[in-house]
């Protein structure tokens, strides 16, 4: 009950301020299609680096929290998912505001998120510490796998390609290695002078994120597509409470399947509501009802959705792995703030980590109270047109990237890889395990060198890092989740092919 | 997408993995690219797998950039690299903000090049949007920007 005592500095006028503001933000955020929540905590990163750690920390989990439960407004309202993680949400939520019930699936939306929500947080509260109290017996070697876990899993998770999963998390890697090596001082694939500082990974996030989703806003040139919104139509919150709470099986469903989802280190929300809608579906009595505007369908992805949040955050905070893509990012958030995710997390920043993680439950509750009052102006701010969002986006990047360390090499840094991503993107590569490879590869490589100067002085490099039960444990497991990956793909294409 | 467009990109990341095993198994010093040595050959080999893949099939995920496509990125693109990669340290932080948020919106934005109230408002957005940044972040977060043009 150690968190209890840290929910003090979240209340604190500024730090709450900034909680609040961060999630009205964040539900805006998500509401406006194309900007997905990793993409919206990348650009808030340098916002919050000349603020104190706790209270930057509280407007990224803030912004996490609003932009997975704002991406709903849209899915329901304009039938577009303002992320990946609301394409559920869209099949019962839009034939409900079509039927002009849109403002109570936008309450039954926000009612299910805060429930799921809530529950998905308090694993994170419960669940960190002792699985950060056993990670403590990790050495350099175990740790080394860990983080090569970590690239492999949103590597070959991410839905695409394996194979090319394991080369984006190459890529990373190897970037991170541009600049000087910090233990002798060489230099390393300095082809150009704006790469001497290495990659700041704040910008190479912001690029590799935002600059293709500006080119991506390009495509369409001046043809921009007309989006009908639906109208609101009053409807009593107290009706909707009720029929959430009448509702046990689907938000129980939803839940359980959030959580487990947000646990599994790499698959992300983007799965969590379509799964659980599918489950939902499955044990219901009514699923005939399903995609025709049925309330169940909403209340299991929203609360899928948000209760993937906090468990996505228990292999970030006590092994370095990311539980979703956004999760990535906030590692990168974490790291400028000079908190380094891992077993002893709890021992070395337990002021920094226990209001964060309080913040988040607080979030919830904002989340719902917020979501409710502005769920209809929101839907217009969606409507903002490509042609605006677009710039307005890649003014933001270029601030943003710039002020990290007032360089302008950054700059050229972010816009460069954000093209090269989106070049990669349309050749079926992602972001996310390029990222992650570039957040894990100093610390794959510092455990490393570690390692094999310990490995040297005892029993040589292959008895260190490939014997021993965890090391094994953790080899498996990357060679599990590899194999898994490359089974399930083959089996896709052979059913494609039988099709 | 023809198989040449499919291969080619591959062939590149190839070619840069290639580049980066040979940098990193010839520079000293050994203890220094012990990690890229590492990475760089996994790197060689997944992207050969890559390329191997695209020879024999098509990635569901690929998908093509059609030529009326680039007619709609290059100009939005050009105004973007010139931002970036000239106009920022040139002209300003703040101008060339200013000047590339109006011409990207103009170049993009559907209604009609005669509209006279789509000017007023583009240059109202912009205005806005541009006084927002600089209080946020030369007011409140005092980032030194590069200079602007109209006060050297």
């Amino acid at each position: 009950m150690e968190f209890l005592g840290y929910f003090g500095p979240v209340f604190e006028p500024l730090t709450f301020l900034v909680l609040i503001g961060c999630t009205i933000f964040g539900l805006i955020l998500g509401a406006t299609p194309g900007l997905s929540p990793t993409m919206a905590v990348a650009l808030a990163i340098p916002f919050t680096f000349h603020a104190p750690p706790v209270m930057g920390l509280v407007a990224l989990g803030a912004l996490y929290t609003g932009t997975v439960a704002g991406g709903a407004v849209s899915a329901i309202l304009l039938k577009i998912p303002g992320a990946p993680a609301n394409i559920a949400t869209t099949l019962d939520g839009n034939a409900m505001a079509e039927k002009g019930d849109g403002a109570r699936a936008l309450q039954l939306s926000f009612l299910a998120s805060l429930i799921g929500g809530l529950i998905g947080v308090c694993l994170l509260i419960f669940l960190t510490p002792p699985l950060a109290q056993a990670a403590l017996s990790f050495g350099p070697s175990e740790l080394f796998w860990v983080a090569i876990l970590g690239v492999t899993v949103i590597g070959t998770l991410g839905g695409g390609s394996v194979i090319k999963g394991l080369l984006a998390g190459c890529i990373g890697m190897w970037l991170s290695t541009i600049g000087f090596d910090d233990i002798l001082g060489t230099q390393r694939f300095i082809f150009h002078s704006s790469l001497g500082g290495g990659i700041n990974i704040i910008a190479a996030l912001i690029g590799l994120f935002a600059i293709p989703q500006v080119i991506a806003m390009m495509e369409k040139g001046r043809s921009q597509d007309q989006i009908g919104l639906k109208e609101v139509r009053p409807h009593p919150l107290i009706e909707s409470i009720r029929e959430v709470l009448r509702s046990t099986r689907s938000w129980f469903i939803g839940t359980v399947v959030g959580s487990i989802i947000g646990l599994i280190p790499g698959v992300g929300g983007q799965i969590a509501g379509l799964v659980a809608y599918d489950q939902a579906r499955n044990f219901s009595k009514e699923r005939d009802k399903f995609g025709t505007g049925h309330p169940e369908g909403i209340i299991a992805a929203e609360s899928a959705n948000n209760a993937m949040v906090g468990p996505s955050l228990v292999p970030l905070l006590t092994l370095s792995i990311p539980g979703s893509p956004t999760a990535a990012v906030l590692l990168g958030g974490l790291i400028i703030h000079g908190i380094f995710p891992g077993p002893d997390i709890f021992q070395m920043h337990p002021q920094v980590v226990w209001p964060f993680i309080n913040s988040m439950l607080v979030g919830q509750v904002l989340m719902c109270v917020f979501g409710l009052m502005i769920a209809g102006y929101a839907a217009r701010i969606a409507k903002v047109p490509a042609s605006i969002m677009g710039p307005i986006v890649l003014i933001l990047a270029v601030f943003g990237s710039y002020s990290v360390q007032n360089s302008m090499n950054d700059v050229f840094i972010m816009f460069v890889l954000g093209v090269g991503m989106y070049f990669l993107e349309r050749y079926g590569f992602s972001a996310a395990p390029l990222v992650l490879g570039l957040i894990l590869g100093p610390i794959a490589e510092g455990n490393f060198v570690e390692g094999s100067m310990i490995a040297q002085a005892q029993n040589g490099i292959f008895t260190y890092f490939f014997t021993g039960t965890l090391n094994l444990v953790l080899i498996f497991i990357v060679t599990a989740s590899i194999g898994y990956s490359v089974w399930l793909e083959q089996r896709n294409l052979q059913n494609e092919v039988l099709e | 997408m023809s198989k040449l467009e499919r291969v080619l990109p591959n062939i590149i990341l190839v070619g840069i993995g290639l580049w980066v095993c040979f940098v990193s198994f010839t520079q000293q010093s050994a203890a220094a690219f012990s990690f890229p040595r590492l990475i760089s050959a996994l790197f060689v080999i997944f992207s050969l797998l890559v390329l191997g893949q695209s020879l024999v099939k098509k990635d569901k995920e690929e998908t093509p950039i059609p030529a009326g496509i680039w007619k709609n990125i290059l100009p939005g693109l050009l105004v973007a690299a010139l931002y970036v990669f000239w106009a920022s340290k040139a002209l300003g932080f703040y101008s060339a903000a200013a000047i590339t948020m109006f011409t990207l919106m103009a170049i993009y934005d559907p209604r009609s090049r005669k509209d006279l109230k789509k000017w007023v408002k583009l240059l109202g957005i912009t205005a806005a949007f541009i006084t927002v940044m600089y209080l946020m972040f030369a007011t409140l977060l005092g980032v030194f920007t590069p200079r602007e043009i109209w006060l050297r």
